[in-house]
C-alpha cells in the first residue's frame, strides 16, 4: 500500500464535510457524485452521449469491453469532463465518478493520450500515487469518518448502510477497516486492547 | 511492425533464454501480470512499452513510433493497465470524440 502525503487524509475529511456544507446536505448525509460534479461545473457524459462516437464503438466499450474500463476524464483548461461507464452499476458509478472528481480537485496532472499510426490508445504513464489519493479522496467524499461513525453506533448492517450511501457492501468495508472507526468505538467503551 | 506483435518478441525471447514469466518480468521491470498480458496480445501503457522494448533490445522507432494526436487529449483513465487492440482502438475514438465536441468554454 502507498503512503498518502501526512495530513491529507484530514483534508479529504474536511473536504467531505465542507462539499456536504456547500450542498446543504448533513455532515452526516448521503452525497450524490453527480450532484457534486454539477456544483463543480464538471460535465458528464455517458459513451452513447458523446457526438460523432460511432454506435459501434459504443457498443464495444459498454458491452464487449464494458469490464475493461469505468471512466476517463478530459482536461480542456479550465473545463473538465467525465465519461462514465454507464453499463456498471450504480454503486461502481458512484465510486468511478469520486474517484474521477478527485483527480480534478486535487489537480492531479493528467497523463498524454498518444494514438499509434495503427489507431491504438497509449497512455504516457500510470500514476498509482495519484491513483491512491483519488481512491482515498472518493472513499471519504462517498463515506466520511463521521457518517461511518454514525451508523456503526447504531447498529446499521453493513448492507444497509451501503446501499444508504450508495456504495457497494466491499467499498463500505473497506473503508470501515481502512479508517479505523471500529477501534476507536471500541476504545470508548473501554474494551479495547492493543 | 505492428505493436501487437510485441508479444511474439516477449514469446520467443523467453524461449530461447528459457526464463519463466515471473523471472522475464523481473528482469523487464514490470509486473508478471502485465508481461503475461502483453505477451497475449494485450497493449501496455507506455512506460511498459518502452521498458519492454528496452529489454527485448529493440529501438523503440522499430515499433511504429507513437504520433501524437493534433491536439494531445491530456486524460485520467480508470482501466485495466493493458488492453485488447480492438478495445483501445475504441477508447482512442471516444476520447478523441469527446475531445473535439468538449471545447474549452464548455463549463
Amino acid at each position: 500500500m502507498i503512503a498518502l502525503r501526512r495530513g491529507f487524509k484530514t483534508w479529504c475529511e474536511n473536504a467531505a464535510r465542507g462539499y456536504r456544507r456547500e450542498l446543504g446536505l448533513s455532515p452526516i448525509g448521503r452525497l450524490d457524485p453527480r450532484i457534486l460534479a454539477k456544483h463543480l461545473r464538471i460535465t458528464i457524459w455517458a459513451p452513447a452521449e458523446i457526438p460523432g462516437l460511432d454506435p459501434k464503438d459504443v457498443q464495444h466499450l459498454t458491452v464487449t469491453a464494458r469490464e475493461s474500463w469505468s471512466a476517463a476524464t478530459l482536461r480542456n483548461g479550465d473545463a473538465s469532463l467525465i465519461i462514465i461507464n454507464n453499463r456498471h452499476s450504480e454503486t461502481r458509478q458512484n465510486n468511478s465518478l469520486a474517484h474521477e472528481i478527485g483527480h480534478i480537485v486535487l489537480r492531479h496532472e493528467p497523463a498524454k493520450m498518444y494514438v499509434t499510426p495503427d489507431g491504438l490508445m497509449m497512455m504516457s504513464e500510470y500514476n498509482d500515487m495519484h491513483e491512491e489519493e483519488a481512491t482515498w479522496f472518493a472513499g471519504a467524499i462517498l463515506l466520511p469518518r463521521d457518517a461511518l461513525l454514525d451508523v456503526i453506533r447504531r447498529g446499521l448492517p453493513d448492507r444497509d448502510a451501503a446501499d444508504y450511501f450508495g456504495v457497494s457492501v466491499a467499498v463500505f468495508q473497506m473503508r470501515r477497516n481502512r479508517t479505523g472507526v471500529d477501534i476507536q468505538l471500541t476504545r470508548r467503551r473501554g474494551t479495547w486492547a492493543p | 511492425m505492428p505493436l501487437e506483435d510485441l508479444g511474439r518478441l516477449i514469446l520467443a525471447k523467453r524461449n530461447a533464454s528459457g526464463l519463466g514469466i515471473r523471472a522475464a518480468a523481473r528482469e523487464v521491470g514490470i509486473s508478471h501480470g502485465t508481461l503475461a498480458r502483453v505477451e497475449k496480445g494485450f497493449l501496455p501503457d507506455l512506460e511498459n512499452y518502452e521498458k519492454i522494448c528496452r529489454w527485448l533490445g529493440i529501438r523503440e522507432e522499430a515499433v511504429p513510433t507513437q504520433s501524437p494526436a493534433p491536439n494531445i487529449p491530456q486524460v485520467h483513465f480508470r482501466r485495466e493497465k493493458t488492453a485488447t487492440a480492438n478495445t483501445a482502438a475504441a477508447l482512442a475514438r471516444m476520447i478523441m470524440a469527446a475531445q473535439a465536441s468538449f471545447p474549452k468554454d464548455r463549463k
